[in-house]
């Protein structure tokens, strides 16, 4: 780099206090960002908030899965020996799946496991409802009393404390232990008692017996040795019976199946129904056709958003045309005219949507009266997709009007003028001059109300009907009423990633420079 | 200096002043739930 | 409303008592005020599949009713004087309603015919005009099964198959086309009031006070009349000193008096058999509210009571095979 001679001074040029220049330029400039930063830290942290979290927690949420392998974690680790998928699994599978549902209840988190279930396979809700209090009641007491009558010192919570601190008997009973575990977690903080005056669970003892005489026992510990060397006489049962007496269905490999499609943390279930796809035993399927209405959806929010915009543009480029061409005074009128819709309640503006349009409501008894219509074929102008439309352009058409009268204004008259001084006629000089300098608010607007449309909820709501409703009501109704937050989020970002690309798309046409609110 | 001393006073004053107020309120109060409008199962 | 919260302030000086109208999205808001871990409300009024599933996810609070509630003014223990209401153990039972029908009374094309059959419902020939039913497949479906013959004991093992949905949907579709779906309690009323529909479902207390008090040309149609109950749940979670508080508001509101009182607003049956004798007359008409009530033997002819436990297991099934019929 930098020859090292002996009258020019090494190292980097210093600044007055000493400090290289560099480092000293570098701090300067750093508190200048942090100034900087802090001067917008109020909105970033808001945005942060209320927006950037919110949609990453959405993105989330949409693909999150946890609470199978949360829940059912004994189950879920047995599955992975399952081989033949068109019988139902073995013993091992129906054991964890004992314990596990046997922690759920005490925590009553069953169910919620089971309402996340019932949403691929319908009927897991109340197995698992009556699940937790089945399995309670097992016949697994039949192995405590074996031990207790083995050793009576099996039911002492001393004899297990200081068998389950030695960690070479844990490891020779790894179910047992995490069985021990789990139960002094239920009754500690399920049930808020104190192990030592608890009776131990059955659960427990099953998960020895299990430990025994699947591994036996070589370790040192007498108690042990002799229960080990007893097993072999022990009255058993199998678990997957009990499973059975508490409802058939629990044999049904098709469940187990769910259940295992189910259990990665992550999954890719929501996003599929959300396409009227699932995730089934075969891989990735279409939907029943019966069940299919998301993708129609869709295509109809697109379809009627864009009718929307295209309507949008018919009513308002002429009022913006006229706000902007008028005197100021008559103006200055029909701009209020404009914005008094703004000024009132969306609910009060629908509702009187539906006293105009409705069968027996104004519009309809105006033609009647003029004579265009028979009075028993009324026009069917709510309730279906003409009312979502008709409301929804009226309510969305001040969006369309302002930024169209804010790039009207710049125009100068002088261009009109200046054209027809040319000779062109009138239409000519409108269409050539003055419209394609009015594209910018057109593009504008156009953006403005297809965005807010896309999303629009409370108005196809009230008065969509059956063919009127966009996506975002199914949305509604996944977050307030089934409660299936995933597939809510799932159709919510998947209404976002359409709409990224079709702002996209409209960049590539337009160009999002060209577009301009004033 | 001074000026932002004082704002920063004023505003931390007037947030503990709320919370306090909050936190009286909620001692005081109960919260029901109910369907709306004048009949109540009003979906 | 008026019946429980105004007396207990008057008897509770300095208590404050702040009504939130949001009972409709009491499952979603509860879920995620518990994600959250700020519980925010200290009594949820709820219908009772709501009830059931807040117990379910642990959301809501379980009681012994015996404990917390007052028993009956001549000793009867609370758990006894609700009876069967009783449907979860985090549920406290305040009213019965129910979802019946409404017609006008002035149609002519009816010929002087009235419907007093669920099937009148689906019969376009004999009662032309517009019909408004509910949004959602809760009752529609059986509605729909009945008046295909099918025996009220078996409606919900049919709608389990296939066949028996494609034939409740069968029914569904002759009317399909002449009928205004609602989501608001508010709807059919008001769309019986404009004429616009000459027939429709809703809660009987709406009907009640359409017909009563708002003296419209309407009348009540009780066949098939579907039971619901609706009732308090304690979210979990509370701070001792606020659960304190509103056990006590919940003994007070639910006493005997303060269900029969209830009754002299609107239409619902109160949920004590104590509270039965107690009904009395509308507190501003001065007409007798006994022979309006949903369980009134005269009303209570035939009726049916949601399959709860069915519809937990088959809402997210049906409801999805329900609007993409509707959406066709």
């Amino acid at each position: 780099m930098t020859d090292n001679t002996a009258d020019t001074p090494a190292g980097p040029v210093l600044a007055a206090d000493g400090r290289p220049l560099k480092a000293s330029l570098n701090r300067a400039l750093r508190a200048q960002k942090i100034r900087a930063l802090l001067l917008i830290a109020p909105l970033l942290l808001f945005i942060l908030i209320t927006f950037i979290l919110p949609i990453a927690d959405m993105l989330f949420r949409s693909v999150e899965n946890q609470i199978v392998r949360e829940t059912l974690p004994r189950t879920v680790a047995a599955m992975e020996e399952w081989e033949n998928h068109d019988e139902a699994p073995g013993e091992d599978v129906y054991a964890g799946l004992y314990i596990d549902l046997f922690e759920a209840a005490e925590f009553r988190r069953h169910t919620r496991v089971g309402s996340r279930l019932n949403y691929e396979m319908t009927g897991i809700s109340s197995l698992f409802r009556q699940a937790g209090r089945g399995v309670g009641r097992f016949d697994t007491d039949i192995y405590t009393d074996q031990f207790t009558d083995l050793d009576a010192a099996w039911a002492d919570y001393a004899t297990w404390t200081g068998l389950m601190g030695d960690s070479a008997i844990r490891a020779a009973l790894p179910e047992t232990a995490a069985a021990f575990d789990t139960w002094v977690r239920i009754t500690i903080e399920a049930n808020e008692d104190d192990p030592a005056e608890e009776n131990i669970e059955d659960f427990v003892f099953f998960s020895l017996y299990r430990d025994l005489a699947g591994s036996g026992y070589s370790g040192s510990n007498a108690l042990l040795s002799a229960a080990a060397d007893a097993v072999g006489g022990f009255d058993s049962i199998s678990i997957r019976d009990q499973f059975e007496d508490l409802d058939e269905d629990w044999l049904n490999p098709e469940l187990m199946e769910t259940i295992w499609v189910y259990s990665p943390s992550y999954t890719p279930g929501y996003f599929l129904t959300a396409i009227d796809m699932q995730l089934s035993a075969d891989g990735i399927t279409a939907q029943p056709e019966d069940r299919q209405i998301y993708v129609t959806l869709f295509g109809r929010t697109l379809f009627m958003s864009l009718v929307i915009m295209g309507s949008c543009v018919l009513l308002g480029y002429p009022i913006a045309f006229l706000l902007a061409n008028l005197p100021m005074r008559v103006s200055n009128i029909l701009m209020i005219l404009v914005l008094l819709p703004f000024w009132t309640s969306l609910l009060v503006r629908t509702s009187a949507w539906k006293v105009l349009l409705q069968q027996q409501g104004v519009i309809n008894d105006i033609l009647v009266w003029v004579g265009l219509v028979a009075d028993d074929a009324r026009l069917q102008l709510i309730n279906n997709q003409t009312g979502t439309i008709i409301a929804m352009t009226h309510i969305l058409l001040p969006f369309m009007i302002l930024p169209l009268y804010s790039v009207m204004q710049t125009i100068p008259p002088s261009y009109v003028r200046a054209a027809k001084s040319l000779g062109a006629t009138d239409w000519t000089a409108f269409w050539r001059v003055y419209f394609p300098q009015s594209i910018p608010g057109i593009g504008a607007g156009c953006i403005l109300v297809f965005i807010l449309a896309i999303g629009y909820y409370i108005t196809p709501e009230l008065v969509g009907g059956r063919t009127g409703t966009f996506i975002s009501n199914r949305i509604a109704y996944h977050i307030s009423s089934s409660l299936n937050w995933g597939l809510a989020a799932a159709l919510g970002s998947i209404l976002l990633g359409v709409v990224l690309i079709l702002y996209w798309i409209y960049d590539r046409i337009v160009g999002i420079d060209n577009v301009k609110l004033g | 200096m001074k000026l932002k001393t004082a704002l920063m006073l004023t505003s931390g004053a007037v947030m503990a002043a709320s919370m306090a107020h909050a936190d009286a309120h909620m001692a005081n109060s109960m919260t029901l739930v109910s369907w709306g409008g004048p009949t109540r199962p009003a979906r | 409303m008026n019946a429980y919260s105004a007396p207990y302030q008057a008897m509770h000086e300095g208590l404050e008592v702040i009504w939130d109208e949001s009972s409709a999205e009491a499952v979603a808001r509860l879920r995620a005020m518990n994600e959250a871990g700020n519980i925010t409300w200290d009594l949820v009024d709820v219908v009772a599949a709501d009830a059931m599933r807040l117990c379910d996810e642990g959301l809501a609070m379980e009681i012994d009713h015996d404990e917390v509630l007052a028993p009956a003014p001549d000793g009867t223990p609370a758990s006894e004087d609700f009876g069967d209401l009783i449907v979860s153990d985090c549920f406290i039972p305040q009213i019965v309603y129910s979802t019946t029908f409404g017609y006008r009374t002035d149609v002519e094309a009816w010929g002087g015919n009235t419907p007093d059959d669920i099937c009148d419902v689906f019969d376009l020939e004999n009662f032309p005009g517009q019909r408004s039913l509910e949004r959602r497949p809760i009752g529609n479906m059986e509605w729909a099964l009945m008046c295909d013959g099918v025996d009220q004991a078996d409606v919900y093992d049919v709608l389990e198959t296939e066949e028996g949905i494609a034939r409740a949907f069968a029914v569904l579709d002759t009317i399909a086309d002449s009928t205004v779906w609602w989501t608001a309690g508010a709807d059919t009323p008001q769309l019986l009031a404009d004429g616009e529909v000459v027939l429709g479902s809703t809660y009987n207390g709406r009907l009640f006070s359409l017909i009563e008090e708002q003296d419209q040309p309407v009348a009540m149609m009780w066949d098939a009349q579907v039971f619901d109950l609706d009732g308090w749940i304690i979210p979990e979670g509370l701070p001792e000193d606020r659960l304190a508080r509103v056990l006590d508001f919940v003994r007070f509101a639910t006493d005997t008096q303060r269900l029969a009182d209830q009754a002299r607003w609107i239409s619902y049956g109160p949920g004590r058999a104590s509270s039965a004798p107690l009904v009395g007359q509308h507190a501003e008409l001065g007409i007798d509210m006994a022979p309006h009530m949903p369980t009134d033997p005269a009303n209570a002819q035939r009726t049916f009571l949601f399959n709860y436990e069915w519809w937990a297991d088959y809402r997210d099934d049906m409801d999805a095979r329900f609007q993409a019929w509707l959406s066709q």
